[in-house]
């Protein structure tokens, strides 16, 4: 027997009757309630099965959300600042997932952004370039500078205090109760203390005022000279502005909302602090709301310096742009007139010309006799930086030809002329012996195709020349009729040239230190008889002779002439007796100094 | 890190500000004593291996009546009651001082440090006093802000009991 079964029987009893009970008893209940609460007891019911049910309860939320949104953020900025970091980790989220949503959203406001930004940044430039100009050449610019150096400052911060309007240079967010500093701000505040100390001390004097004037409230502002000191007190936390200047009231309105906001999102932080300060760090984009600030702005229409400004750059890049282009054109103008120049010069080929490098270059041929082109090329040119480069050679060109031709030493009384052809004109008068030796050279000079020496007078030698003058001497001879001894009129001429001859023969015997004597010999026929024959011959010898001396005094006066007369038996043609060519006089040349006979 | 704040007690001429001027390096001018009452100062100790910020809050020697400006006290996490060796009044007043402390801060962490322990040949505390200070249950660590003796051993020992 388990005697535990029939309790547990008795039990499942008493529950199930208890159950039962229950059960009437809730019916009952609820009867009851519907008699006393009527219709609203169901609508109660509904009601609560709404709020009991998430799916309903979604739904009744869905139905206000988006005017609870609104009017809440119509209220104040609670909502953004709740949303922030979920937008942001959504953000982030769906960035992870695929970028190319947020990109294509996002892509048209780039461009207009972006233009924006650009039109700001130069706006602000133009803006800080007057300015600069404003206070970095004005005359309040000197005079600012002056002052700055009287008061033992730098033109910088004079300048910033004089044109400053006001700027927070330091925010402190302190613990009300311990002074404790939770957050700091700086923005270049100078000499800044420890910010700790200085919020302790802050404390220290609110808490002094409050003491020393029993009263529960704390002090707003404290000014020293250009600075203030704003303070907004919190229950758990105040926030310390250090502003230099002199704040708009709005500021004071951005101070109690950030403080309020902190409140609002820290309360739990604030009411447990115990000293650490980490929890805090993250107000720095609340606080960073108070970092303001406000410098005095130049009127728009001061503007009009910068423009100068700009123009004038503009127009210096404008000129130095032009100049340089001007400058090498005029370069690559002078370059082509050298290149020209060169091409043309007798006696230069350019093989290769440009530029390479930090200059131009030539390279080619030049003769000797050229001309170097930094001697004949204008000084302008010469400037140009040229690399020169020659390989020599001989030029047959007409100039270089007569350079050479020059250099040939010619006899005095030559001259000489090259034409465009190559021919080599001679004139004037040359000794034979010359001749003969230059001929073959000169037609060897390059350039010199041809000679032509027609004008040219080639003189014989003396030797050469009284050999000639006696061989023309002993071909003149003087015919007599028969019997006679007497010259006719006609034989005048003659006459002439045989003096002329015998002229010419004793000058030249005398240059060449000769003594020379001319023997007039008289000849006659065989007609008649030899005594007779030779005393004609004598006379007619006689006659000739005293015919050339009265034509030359000079021959008279120097005696050279001799006359003799000669029997038929000198004759050379015995056969012709009576030849008239046996009746005449002809002449001979004695030789003295070599006893020479011609 | 973490900051605590300490406030400096005691009479006047007891050696407070000598005992912070020894501990740490002043920004402020000690004439800040005389204006407000308070200077503030600040040590970096370093307490478990962590840094600790500690903000001493030298208030200037109390009046005959003995009265702190209670606002000074406020968030304090540890105080020292400096008194002075060779003048047994100054014990007194320290005595006093933390029975007119408000009620909130009695058992708030603090030592008892008499001062100028190199003028410890001049000391005239009489056992009557020692008796004193033990019924007052205090724990009593004597220094020397002109030796540097026992100066930041103090201000470790309290940061150690604060923590």
């Amino acid at each position: 027997m388990n005697p535990t079964l029939p309790r547990a029987n008795n039990g499942n009893e008493s529950a199930q009757n208890k159950s039962v009970k229950a059960t009437a008893g809730k019916t009952e209940f609820q009867s009851l309630q519907s008699i006393i609460l009527g219709r609203d007891f169901q609508q109660l019911q509904d009601i609560s099965r709404q709020l009991q049910n998430p799916v309903e309860r979604t739904h009744l939320v869905s139905e206000v959300l988006s005017e609870a949104v609104r009017e809440r953020t119509q209220k104040d900025d609670s909502l953004a600042a709740s949303l922030s970091e979920t937008i942001d980790r959504s953000l982030q989220k769906s960035i992870e997932k695929d970028p190319s949503p947020i990109v294509d959203a996002i892509f048209p406001v780039i461009g207009p952004a972006i233009r924006k930004s650009i039109r700001e940044t130069l706006d602000g430039m133009l803006d800080s370039l007057n300015r600069m100009l404003e206070l970095g050449l004005s005359f309040r610019a000197f005079q600012w500078r002056f002052q700055a150096w009287r008061s033992g400052v730098s033109y910088a911060e004079y300048v910033v205090l004089k044109t400053l309007v006001y700027k927070v240079e330091q925010v402190f967010l302190i613990h009300t109760e311990t002074g404790f500093l939770l957050n700091h701000l700086s923005d270049g505040g100078e000499d800044i203390k420890d910010p700790h100390i200085v919020s302790g001390m802050l404390t220290a004097i609110n808490d002094f005022v409050s003491d020393a004037f029993n009263s529960q409230q704390k002090i707003n502002t404290f000014r020293l000279q250009d600075m203030e000191v704003k303070v907004t007190v919190g229950p758990y936390a105040m926030v310390a502005l250090v502003v230099r200047g002199s704040p708009p009231d709005t500021l004071g309105i951005r101070q109690q909302e950030v403080l309020e906001d902190i409140h609002r999102f820290y309360s739990k932080q604030l009411k447990q602090f115990r000293g650490n300060e980490s929890a805090f760090e993250a107000t720095t984009p609340y606080l960073e709301a108070c970092l303001q600030s406000q410098y005095e702005r130049p009127p728009k229409k001061s503007r009009w310096k910068a423009w100068l400004v700009i123009l004038l750059l503009l127009a210096l890049a404008g000129y130095w742009i032009f100049t340089d282009y001007r400058q090498s054109q005029r370069q690559q103008q002078l370059w082509q007139e050298v290149v020209s120049s060169i091409t043309k010069e007798p006696g230069l080929v350019v093989v290769e010309a440009g530029f390479e490098g930090a200059g131009y270059r030539v390279s080619g041929l030049k003769d000797v006799y050229a001309r170097d082109p930094t001697t004949f090329l204008p000084e302008s040119a010469l400037a140009l930086p040229v690399q020169w480069s020659w390989s020599p050679f001989v030029s047959s060109e007409p100039e270089i030809a007569e350079k050479r031709l020059q250099k040939v030493t010619w006899p005095a009384g030559v001259s000489w002329e090259l034409d465009g052809t190559g021919v080599l004109f001679l004139s004037g008068r040359v000794e034979q012996s010359w001749f003969d030796a230059m001929r073959a050279s000169l037609v060897h000079i390059p350039g010199v195709e041809s000679l032509n020496s027609r004008q040219l007078l080639i003189e014989q030698e003396p030797e050469q020349k009284l050999r000639q003058l006696v061989r023309t001497l002993r071909l003149q001879q003087l015919y007599f009729p028969r019997g006679e001894s007497r010259l006719s009129e006609d034989d005048l001429p003659e006459i002439i040239t045989v003096v002329n001859v015998i002229e010419s023969l004793h000058q030249l015997a005398t240059e060449l230190g000769r003594v020379l004597s001319i023997q007039v010999r008289g000849h006659s026929d065989q007609v008649g008889g030899e005594r007779m024959n030779v005393l004609l011959s004598q006379e007619r010898a006689d006659e000739v002779l005293n015919a050339i001396e009265q034509q030359s005094s000079l021959l008279k006066r120097t005696g050279i002439l001799e006359s003799s007369g000669f029997s038929y038996r000198y004759q050379e043609v015995v056969e012709s007796r009576a030849l008239v060519s046996n009746r005449r006089v002809d002449f001979y040349v004695i030789d003295r100094s070599l006893n020479f006979q011609e | 890190m973490k900051q605590r704040k300490i406030c400096m007690l005691g009479t006047s001429s007891v050696g407070k500000t000598s005992l912070v001027r020894r501990f740490v390096q002043s920004v402020f001018s000690e004439k800040y004593h005389t204006t407000l009452g308070v200077k503030v100062d600040k040590k970096i100790v370093k307490s478990d291996g962590d840094p600790v910020c500690l903000m001493l809050w030298d208030i200037e020697g109390e009046d005959r009546f003995y009265r702190i400006k209670q606002n000074y006290l406020r968030g304090l996490a540890g105080y020292l009651l400096v008194a002075d060796g060779t003048r047994p009044v100054s014990l007194d007043a320290a005595i006093r001082l933390k029975s007119n402390m408000a009620s909130a801060f009695r058992d708030t962490p603090h030592f008892l440090v008499l001062n100028k322990s190199d003028l410890h040949d001049q000391w005239c505390l009489q056992a009557a006093d020692i008796k004193k200070i033990a019924s007052a249950g205090f724990t009593v660590i004597s220094t020397s802000a002109k030796t540097g003796e026992n100066v930041e051993q103090v201000f470790t020992k309290l940061v150690e009991l604060i923590n």
